[in-house]
């Protein structure tokens, strides 16, 4: 049996925020990530607040990227092998060297960057039920990079429900297990709510930087921009390719309940025949037939991969890639308006800096 | 030629610092002084007349005994890991908290110029070692609250004509800020937490913060015209040609920028873009919760 956990939301050290923003920003300032195509990853420490039902991430590190591997051959699946030892020592010396220095080290989850906030795959729940399996309150921080180059930290906390822990338990995501465990793609992960919390020498370092020398002030007017259509292009296009995917899997869904429509009609027929045969035999005295080979009929199986993990994952994608697009047209229409009120007044017209001089790039 | 650089400091070290003195060790026994500093390894890279600092990490070290200890295979084997994982960053100095530069500091920087020198190799000059200090004993006399952060270079000094230089000086250097644009997004947010009680941030989300920017801009706006108007009407306060250029390069950036027709036509092609994606939007969640309730039928 899956543990029910015993956190309700997530407090994170805005050293752990600065952390992973930074992990993410010297990838795309390097441009690496558009050669590896793999996004950013690390590991959280910190610890929990049992009384106060309180997740506290104090800490984070990153982990190293893979090394593509470039060719096919034998070797490659070894030292792919030999890579993950590596990485499993490097993250205990990490941890240990985290304990040297008066650092949290428990590990309690798991960082992970994708635009958009489209993160729901397969390798994410495999590994968050890795971490949940061994830490009942283990967590995913899931960073988008693009809503915040646009202007607004994005950070979400998840976490599997204890009925999706239970069906990766069992490992059978078929139909009729989804459908007894009462899940959908919503209450497939539950997001935990996030506060970040400084500590009071941090506080004076923050209010120390606030007025010390830099472009600061100028970097900070992202989310008055006006155009951010590339970006939303490309999030459309993420939602077309998923819908397709998605349309694929709910055919695959729609002909298996056909196919075992007719496969229960089916035995329900053989039955009744049975039955009747069972009957006339009684009569005759005869010895009345098993109705085994009739259970033993196969019914059908559904035809993708992973049953109905594939298209609550699809959902749940969709789902947030449409989420960014009803926020982000939301704020640009505002942003439209805005604009068109201020240049209508002639009064302010002259004045507004800050939105006249991004209007322009 | 030393003393022209600059040196960038990106947010994420100066938390860190700020964190490793949090969690500075306890001394292990009663009447042992305390360890009551941190100590640690710059990551950053070189660029023309300025060194970016955008990575750092604390190590273990111990300076109560006669000679300064450090821990060279942890902070070794700390660079290696920082750099498998960000290939960009090598090591570029050295942090302390410290309100002065103690003669500690001399050994310290010894090591970290060896350090650098192996990164380097032995055939090339030397690039500038950093020393970061972050004064975190809120001593000084003159602003008592203030955490003041300098920077130091170390250059040789000497007699001219001597072949040995005599001696080795300090030199301070300019530090700036410095942060990439997610950065800035997000110290921003956190800067919140300085007025809130708890020292908490909750997280901003939809128009919420760009009602928050609006009201701002007005609130600017109006101080300024607040400004222009009293030092149009007294004549005893003195006009400042540099905030009058200022506002000159507002009112022309707005005049380039904010015209009519272009603004005209910007709202009128993306405003049907705008409302298109965001029916689509609508119309998939829609579709999502049909095929929810379709399969739990």
């Amino acid at each position: 049996m899956a543990l029910p956990p015993n956190v309700n939301y997530a407090q994170i050290d805005s050293l752990v925020v600065m952390k992973i923003v930074k992990h993410v920003d010297s990838e795309l300032y390097a441009g690496m990530s558009e050669i590896a195509g793999e996004s950013c990853q690390g590991l959280l420490t910190g610890l929990v607040t049992a009384e106060e039902n309180r997740l506290e991430i104090t800490n984070c590190f990153p982990t190293a990227r893979s090394e593509p591997v470039l060719d096919n051959d034998d070797g490659a699946q070894q030292t792919n092998t030999q890579h993950e030892e590596l990485k499993q020592v490097e993250i205990l010396d990490m941890l240990r060297k985290f304990r040297n220095m008066n650092i949290d080290y428990e590990l309690i989850g798991f960082y992970q960057a994708h635009p958009f906030g489209a993160c729901f795959t397969q390798d994410l729940v495999d590994s968050l039920f890795e971490y949940q399996t061994v830490f009942q309150d283990g967590v995913v921080l899931i960073y988008d990079p693009v809503q915040t180059r646009q202007g607004q930290l994005s950070l979400r906390a998840y976490r599997l429900s204890v009925a999706a822990l239970e069906l990766c338990q069992k490992g059978d995501w078929g139909p009729e297990a989804v459908k007894a465990s009462n899940l959908t793609y919503e209450t497939m992960f539950e997001e935990l709510p996030i506060v970040i919390k400084n500590s009071r020498l941090t506080n004076v370092m923050i209010a120390e930087l606030a007025i010390a020398p830099g472009k600061l002030a100028e970097k900070t007017s992202a989310h008055l921009e006006l155009g951010t259509k590339r970006s939303l292009e490309k999030c459309v296009r993420g939602m077309m390719t998923n819908i397709d995917e998605l349309n694929k899997s709910i055919s695959a869904y729609t002909k298996f309940v056909a196919e075992k429509q007719r496969h229960d009609a089916n035995v329900y027929n053989m039955t009744q025949k049975r039955e009747l045969e069972n009957e006339q035999r009684r009569q005759r005295g005869e010895p009345v037939m098993s109705f085994d080979d009739i259970k033993r009929l196969k019914g059908p199986q559904l035809q993708t991969k992973s049953g109905m993990l594939e298209s609550f994952l699809l959902s749940a994608d969709t789902e947030s890639l449409a989420d960014f697009c009803t926020k982000v047209t939301g704020e640009n229409i505002a942003k439209l308006f805005l604009a068109e009120a201020i240049s209508g007044s002639d009064k302010r017209e002259s004045k507004d800096r800050s939105l006249s001089s991004v209007s322009g790039r | 030629m030393a003393s022209s650089l600059t040196v960038k400091v990106h947010p994420v070290c100066y938390l860190t610092i700020v964190d490793a003195y949090e969690r500075r060790s306890k001394p292990v026994k009663a009447n042992q002084p305390a360890n009551d500093k941190a100590l640690g390894t710059l990551m950053g890279f070189y660029e023309k007349g300025a060194i970016q600092v955008t990575n750092c990490f604390a190590i273990p070290f111990n300076e109560n005994k006669d000679e300064p200890e450090l821990d060279d295979s942890f902070n070794q084997s700390m660079i290696q890991m920082l750099k498998r994982s960000c290939p960009a960053e090598q090591p570029v100095g050295w942090f302390y908290t410290s309100s002065d530069l103690s003669s500690a500091c001399i050994p310290y920087h010894d090591y970290y110029v060896r350090v650098i020198s192996e990164v380097f190799g032995p055939r090339k000059e030397v690039p500038p070692v950093v020393l970061l200090t972050l004064d975190t004993t809120f001593s000084s006399p003159e602003d008592k609250e203030r955490m003041p952060v300098r920077a130091y270079i170390r250059t040789k000094a000497g007699i001219p004509g001597n072949r040995e230089p005599h001696c080795a000086i300090f030199n301070p250097l300019r530090v700036e800020m410095d942060a990439f644009p997610g950065e800035c997004v997000a110290l921003s947010l956190i800067q919140n937490s300085v007025e809130d009680k708890q020292r908490e941030v909750h997280l901003d989300s939809g128009l919420s913060q760009l009602e928050k920017t609006t009201g701002q801009i007005v609130e600017w706006l109006e101080r300024l015209q607040k400004y222009v108007d009293e030092v149009l009407a007294r004549d005893e306060l003195p006009a400042d040609a540099t905030i009058g250029r200022k506002l000159m390069d507002i009112v022309q950036t707005a005049a380039s920028h904010m015209q009519q027709d272009k603004l005209d036509a910007l709202v009128k092609n993306s405003l049907r873009d705008y409302m298109m994606i965001s029916y689509l939007a609508n119309l998939t969640k829609t579709q999502l919760a049909l095929n929810e309730r379709m399969v739990s039928l």
